[in-house]
């Protein structure tokens, strides 16, 4: 099963990447900026033992774009809490992703994203460099949006220094312009998982998202 | 007998001095027999009258000269006992002037008499119309009034050289004289073309059975406004699509469902040993319902009531705005000048065919 995930975002990003499709009408440069939050749930691994976590992640975006290509840098942060109070810690991630819209309907990003779990005693951070594909449709009009968004890690770098495994994410939802404001509603639902070599350890975290978007396009 | 019309002649020649006088400043030979008709010499009238139609002066000589010289002529045979010769002569009088109406108080009453029945049974009239008539956006009228002989059918029509007719302007009986209007238009109401006319007119006792034809040559020009291009239906490229293509519909559908279908199964891809939450199954209805809900609104075919009233708008502007050039069109074709010269009448006598 996780192979056939992996060859579904392979095949994406490769489908992607060769085919040049059709180049939107060329927009003027553009800016956009967005603020959530995310109910978060964690799943984390270590050999047998499974701890759960949730919490609220605050997440802020902002994005500049230039003919077809999106600069995209994020941060989000928040308190993970355990049955255990000594299983408590902070999660901290931020990303910068270069993205080129082939079409109308998907674009291609590509970037670094560190994560960072923060306990009191230990900072522990994973620096992993991405591959993303976005698909969005109109369903209603431009004004109403599905997406989807797959994603591989190629490399990862952790430290303290483990041997990295593997790493993708999905997100899929739906955006909802507010009138003919710039403003834009979103509701999503997202899944990470990342694991060390041999899958002795492995991440999982979920999440329902609600964001606002200020974007004139 | 011959004594009594004589004098008769004479009391009229005498009771109208003035008269006589004035007709014998005619042509030498019509003023000679003149004379003696007045002197009661029918004879000698007869011949000077015939010698002066023989001459080449005749053909030359004015209407009025024609005139009165038939009308002695005509009068002379009759005193000389030959009614038909005086029938001729006054034939050819009310043939040559259909107006002309005999003296009573010069003439014997024998001449008058047989005048008016001469009258009676000739059938041909006399048009007098403006040399020069202009027709332009007042509802002005070519007019043309008609003097008939004695009371007949007459048809007047407006035609091209031997080519048809053009308007019949008058088909009915004409008593003394009548008046007629013809506002410049053939008879399916155009304004005729620039060219040369006639307008005929046919005279006979009965209807549709002519014995004579009086044409008079007819010069018309038009002087035209040029009239306005009607304006070109909207292009096709503005009209808008007024049933939905398949394409938005089809993209709603399959972005919803895809984006509703990842929400609920990639996660199994993804992270297939993880405790999964239920609530991205709440995603995956909103985006799904999304999908259908947008697939039921821009339905493949369905009609697009918007674009169907735009369309509609502006092909009713359209139309007003060819209903307008069309009123302008219509007011400068009804501003056209129309400009008719009338030429001498042409005679034709059917009656020796």
């Amino acid at each position: 099963m996780k192979r056939v995930a992996i060859a579904t975002v392979v095949a994406v990003l490769g489908a992607g990447a060769a085919v040049p499709g059709r180049a939107p009408a060329q927009a003027p440069p553009g800016a956009g900026v967005s603020a959530g939050a995310s109910a978060v749930w964690e799943e984390s691994t270590v050999g047998t033992a499974v701890i759960r976590r949730t919490g609220v992640l605050l997440d802020g975006r902002a994005r500049a774009s230039v003919w077809r290509l999106d600069l995209d840098l994020g941060y989000r942060q928040g308190s993970l809490s355990a049955a255990s109070v000594a299983n408590q810690r902070t999660l901290v991630e931020g990303d910068a992703m270069l993205g080129v819209r082939l079409t109308r309907w998907i674009k291609l990003e590509g970037g670094p994203r560190v994560r960072a779990y923060v306990t009191p005693t230990a900072t522990e951070r994973w620096l992993m460099w991405e591959g993303r594909a976005r698909l969005a449709a109109h369903v209603r009009g431009p004004s109403v949006q599905s997406y989807v968004v797959l994603a591989r890690a190629f490399s990862a770098n952790l430290r303290p220094a483990l041997p990295f495994g593997q790493a993708q994410s999905g997100e899929a939802g739906i955006s909802v312009r507010l009138g003919r404001s710039p403003l834009w509603s979103q509701v999503g639902y997202w899944i990470s998982q990342a694991s060390v070599s041999g899958g002795q350890r492995v991440e999982t975290l979920q999440g329902l998202s609600v964001k606002f978007v200020l974007s004139p396009k | 007998m011959k004594r009594g019309r004589a004098l008769a002649a004479a009391v009229g020649v005498l009771a109208l001095g003035p008269v006589t006088l004035t007709a014998q400043q005619g042509p030498e030979l019509v003023a000679r027999g003149i004379r003696a008709y007045n002197d009661v010499d029918a004879d000698a009238a007869t011949g000077f009258l015939r010698r002066w139609f023989a001459s080449a002066e005749a053909s030359g000589a004015t209407l009025e000269d024609r005139r009165q010289a038939l009308v002695y002529l005509g009068a002379a045979e009759v005193l000389r006992d030959n009614g038909d010769s005086g029938s001729a002569a006054f034939e050819r009088v009310v043939k040559l002037d259909p107006r002309y109406r005999i003296d009573e108080l010069l003439f014997a009453p024998e001449v008058t008499t047989l005048f008016g029945a001469v009258r009676q049974r000739t059938k041909a009239v006399a048009v007098q119309v403006p040399p020069l008539t202009t027709l332009g956006a007042d509802g002005a009228y070519y007019t043309a009034r008609l003097f008939a002989s004695s009371t007949h059918f007459i048809q007047v029509q407006v035609r091209r050289p031997d080519g048809p007719v053009a308007r019949v302007v008058y088909d009915g009986p004409i008593g003394d004289s009548l008046d007629l209007r013809w506002d410049g238009r053939d008879s399916t109401g155009s304004t005729v073309p620039s060219g040369s006319y006639y307008v005929e007119v046919r005279s006979g006792a009965f209807r549709n059975l002519a014995t004579r034809v009086l044409q008079l040559p007819l010069e018309i020009t038009t002087q035209r406004t040029d009239t306005l291009a009607h304006p070109a239906p909207p292009p096709d490229s503005l009209r808008l699509p007024e049933r939905r293509a398949s394409g938005p519909g089809v993209e709603a559908l399959a972005g919803g469902v895809l984006a509703g279908l990842a929400a609920a199964v990639l996660p199994m891809l993804l992270a297939p040993d993880a405790n999964l939450e239920a609530a991205r199954y709440a995603v995956a209805a909103l985006a799904g319902g999304a999908g259908i809900l947008g697939f039921a609104r821009e339905f493949p075919g369905s009609m697009i009531a918007g674009n169907r009233l735009a369309n509609e708008q502006r092909d009713q502007g359209w139309q007003e705005l060819v209903a307008v050039v069309a009123a302008e069109n219509r007011t400068r074709r009804a501003a056209a000048r129309m400009v008719l010269h009338t030429g001498e009448p042409i005679v034709a006598d059917l009656t020796g065919r």
